[in-house]
This record gives structure tokens, sequence and C-alpha cells, in this order.
């Protein structure tokens, strides 16, 4: 979708054209879904922030500035009710009683972690990246799963753009030195069963 | 120096392999930095590996879809209005605020010119809470002892002798504040004739005022009618007391029977 186009489906929406409201979902929701998901690593809190941040959006389209993508918008939402959410639910995912909600603060080698990743993520590439930094994982799931230039990124993390290129490098290598790792572990379980 | 004559580029190959997955090399300067890359294998191996990591991302999981709920949670929040109805919502919301800013603007105005016109409550001085309380606490002086002479009227006899306990069933502040029965005493033909009373007014109030008056008021732990047995009296807070308008009064006429109260009352205002 084109930006007029997606400016004209807009004006309609904000009219109070249903279809047009229900157009800019179908639009949207995959990428959004898929950008919280990898963030957060849980189906249910993406799912819950997907459909907040675009009730949100829908209920006050008057006020979007056409001047900027609509995405951009959406995507920052969100963004904000994530953490939001993750402030919200701090308390009870630090404490190692319920492992669902995960902290910036924790390391690898973080105990709770390692639980989640065993029992929440099924895939190593959100296990890998639920063990980079917050910051790290975001430049990295916006850049090489949206395809957001740099430069946008850093509009919308409030970072420059020399702190977001440094992310990127970090957040890639670390990345893939635990793809790597656990594809090493997944080789030595399968030689076990053998 | 190179073959061309241009410095060397100094760059490792990772700074080369982060300009490629950056993508912040047009089309020939990408080919450029692979043909690079290619000669050194290690760097080769990083790109490949950073590739599949980072390709990895791309697979984006499927997801639900949303569309009804959200349109649903629009709707019940705030439905698909038509413009004008919407304009209408709009112009509604605009109008109370400003009559609200409006009606602060009269206030103000009103009070700027009539200080004295006073809305709500103004804070006193400690002063004049202090000589407020002393003359309601003289005023209440003055009311028991009217309320005595007017029962005198009732007795056979004079009055010698007044003692007013307050009983009181806590520290806070009660409904009615009742005077023990064998505590407020009328000596009548030097025979204690017991009566017990109680305000009508809550009291609190008067900071100082009852010590001030002169009185000496005690505090009872309960009503002897509430089943209160002790009589542990110790000085009331003398900021609890204050003037009633309003007394009640029950003789006793056989003290050593503690439930048989005749009732009169007195309106003394």
């Amino acid at each position: 979708m084109d930006r007029a186009q997606e400016r004209r489906l807009i004006r309609r929406a904000a009219a109070g054209d249903k279809q047009a409201a229900e157009a800019c979902i179908r639009a949207h929701q995959q990428s959004l879904y898929a950008y919280m998901l990898r963030l957060s690593g849980r189906p249910d809190v993406a799912e819950d922030i997907v459909q907040e941040a675009f009730v949100r959006v829908l209920t006050s389209l008057d006020r979007f500035d056409d001047r900027y993508r609509f995405s951009t918008w959406l995507f920052t939402i969100a963004r904000r009710l994530y953490v939001n959410a993750c402030q919200k639910h701090k308390p009870v995912y630090e404490s190692d009683v319920v492992g669902g909600w995960h902290s910036s603060a924790e390391g690898p080698e973080s105990p709770v972690i390692d639980a989640e990743v065993h029992e929440n993520t099924r895939d190593s590439l959100q296990a890998a990246l639920l063990r980079l930094p917050e910051d790290q994982r975001e430049v990295v799931i916006l850049f090489h799963q949206q395809d957001w230039p740099i430069a946008l990124i850093a509009q919308h993390m409030g970072m420059p753009e020399g702190t977001v290129k440094s992310h990127l490098h970090r957040g890639r290598r670390r990345l893939r030195a635990m793809l790597e790792a656990s594809e090493r572990d997944a080789a030595r379980v399968e030689e076990a069963w053998r | 120096m190179t073959d061309d004559g241009r410095q060397p580029d100094r760059r490792s190959h990772e700074e080369w392999v982060d300009e490629l997955l950056d993508r912040r090399a047009d089309d020939p300067e990408a080919r450029a930095i692979f043909d690079r890359l290619r000669a050194d294998l290690d760097a080769c191996r990083e790109l490949a590996s950073l590739k599949r990591a980072t390709d990895a991302l791309r697979r984006t999981p499927s997801a639900p879809d949303f569309t009804t709920d959200i349109l649903h949670t629009v709707d019940r929040r705030r439905r698909f209005l038509p413009a004008r109805l919407r304009r209408m919502v709009t112009v509604g919301r605009v109008a109370v605020a400003a009559g609200v800013v409006f009606a602060i603007g009269v206030t103000a105005i009103a009070r700027r010119h009539a200080p004295d016109l006073a809305f709500t409550p103004e804070p006193s001085h400690l002063s004049t809470l202090v000589s407020s309380g002393t003359s309601e606490a003289r005023a209440c002086a003055k009311t028991v002892v009217a309320a005595v002479g007017t029962i005198r009227d009732d007795l056979t006899a004079p009055v010698a002798h007044v003692v007013a306990v307050p009983v009181r069933t806590g520290d806070a502040p009660q409904r009615y504040v009742r005077y023990r029965s064998n505590s407020l005493t009328f000596d009548v033909d030097r025979q204690p004739i017991s009566v017990s009373w109680q305000t009508e007014t809550p009291v609190v109030g008067g900071s100082g005022a009852a010590d001030a008056a002169g009185w000496v008021f005690y505090q009872d732990d309960a009503s002897p009618r509430l089943g209160g047995s002790t009589y542990a009296s110790r000085r009331a807070a003398p900021d609890l007391i204050r003037a009633g308008l309003f007394f009640e009064f029950w003789y006793d006429p056989a003290p050593s029977l503690p439930d048989r109260f005749e009732h009169a009352s007195r309106d003394i205002r």
C-alpha cells in the first residue's frame, strides 16, 4: 500500500468507515504481531498488545499526523503499551515463581530466563532473541524483520543512529553465537540418542 | 598506496560485513565489498553465518486474525458514528469544558472584587480557635449551671453541689456524652441525689477550653447504661470538650438500682 492509498484509507476510517478501519487492520496486523511476538516471546502478550494498539489507534485517528507513516505510529503505540505492561508485571516476572515476562536486566546466565527458554519458547531463534538485551533485540527485530531503515529506528527508539548501528552490530553477533551454540547442543543431543 | 594511487582501505572484514548487512552500500558498492570479502575465508564464513541468523528473523510466525475483535472493541468504546454526530459530541464536550472554565473565571473575579465572599471555609488562626474554644467552654459551663437551675425547680430542695463526670466509650468523639449517674450529684438536704445527663451534640472542638473555663471534666471508660462497670476515670483531653445546646437529664431516685432512671429533658437554648 503506497502513502497516498494509506492516507485515503485513514481519512475514511477516521470519518467512521468501518471497512476502511478493517483494511487498516488487515494491512498491519501481521507485521505488528510478528514484531510483538519476537519482542516479548509470548503469543498471549503479543495478541493483547496488538489488539489494544489497534483499538487505541482507531479511536484516535483524528489525531494522526499524516506526515508520518501509519505503521510508525502504530508500532510506537504498541511499543509504549509493551513497555508499560513490562513495568506493570515487573514484580511478578522478577520472582522465580512465575516465569513469563522477561527482564532486560537479566543476563544470559539467568536461571529465570533459562527456565523460560525451555518452557515457553520452543524455537532456538526466539530463545536467542530473548537473551539479547532489550534495546539490541528491538533494533535487530525492527531492522531485519521489519526492514525499517536505521534512521527510522533511531527516531522510533529515541537514540542516535550511531547507537542503533552499534546495537545492530553487537546484537547480530550475539544472536549468531547463540544460534550456533544451540545448534551444537542439538547436534550433541542427537548424537547421544543414536 | 594501491596501484591506482589511492590510500588502501584498512577497514576490518567485520566492518565490511556490517556495511553489507546494514544496507548502507548501494549495489555497485555492495558488489565491490563482496568481491573483497570473497578472498577472505573467515570473512565469508562470518557473512554467511550472520546472514543465516538474520534471515531466520524474516520467517515471521503467522498471526491470528484480530479484525473482528478489534472492530468489536472499537465499536463498543466509540461507535463508528457519522462525522456529523461525532462533531456534535465534540462540540458538547467543548461546551462543558468551556462552562467549567467560565465558572472558574467567575469565581476568581468574584473573589477579587469581594474578598469577604467565602465559598469555602477559610482556615483560622490558632489564637482564634483557642479564644472561640474558651468562650464555648464558658457557654458550656453556663448552660450546665442553667440546666441544673432548671432541674432544681423540679426538686424539692436546693442543689448545693454539682460534680460532673462525662462518660465516653473511647477516645473518638461520641454522638452523646453521658455523665455517670453516681458522678453528677445533687446534694439535696445533704443527701446526694445522683443524676446523669448527656449532651446532644458531639463533644469536639475547642482546645484548652475546659481548663480555661475553670471546669474539670473527667473521662470514663464506658457508660453504665451500656453495661460498663469500671470507673477508671482520667482527665479528659480538653480539646474534646465542647458545649452542647441540648441537654437531657436522667434522675435516678434509687442509686442502688443502676438501671432505674426517670427521664426528663430540658431544652436550654
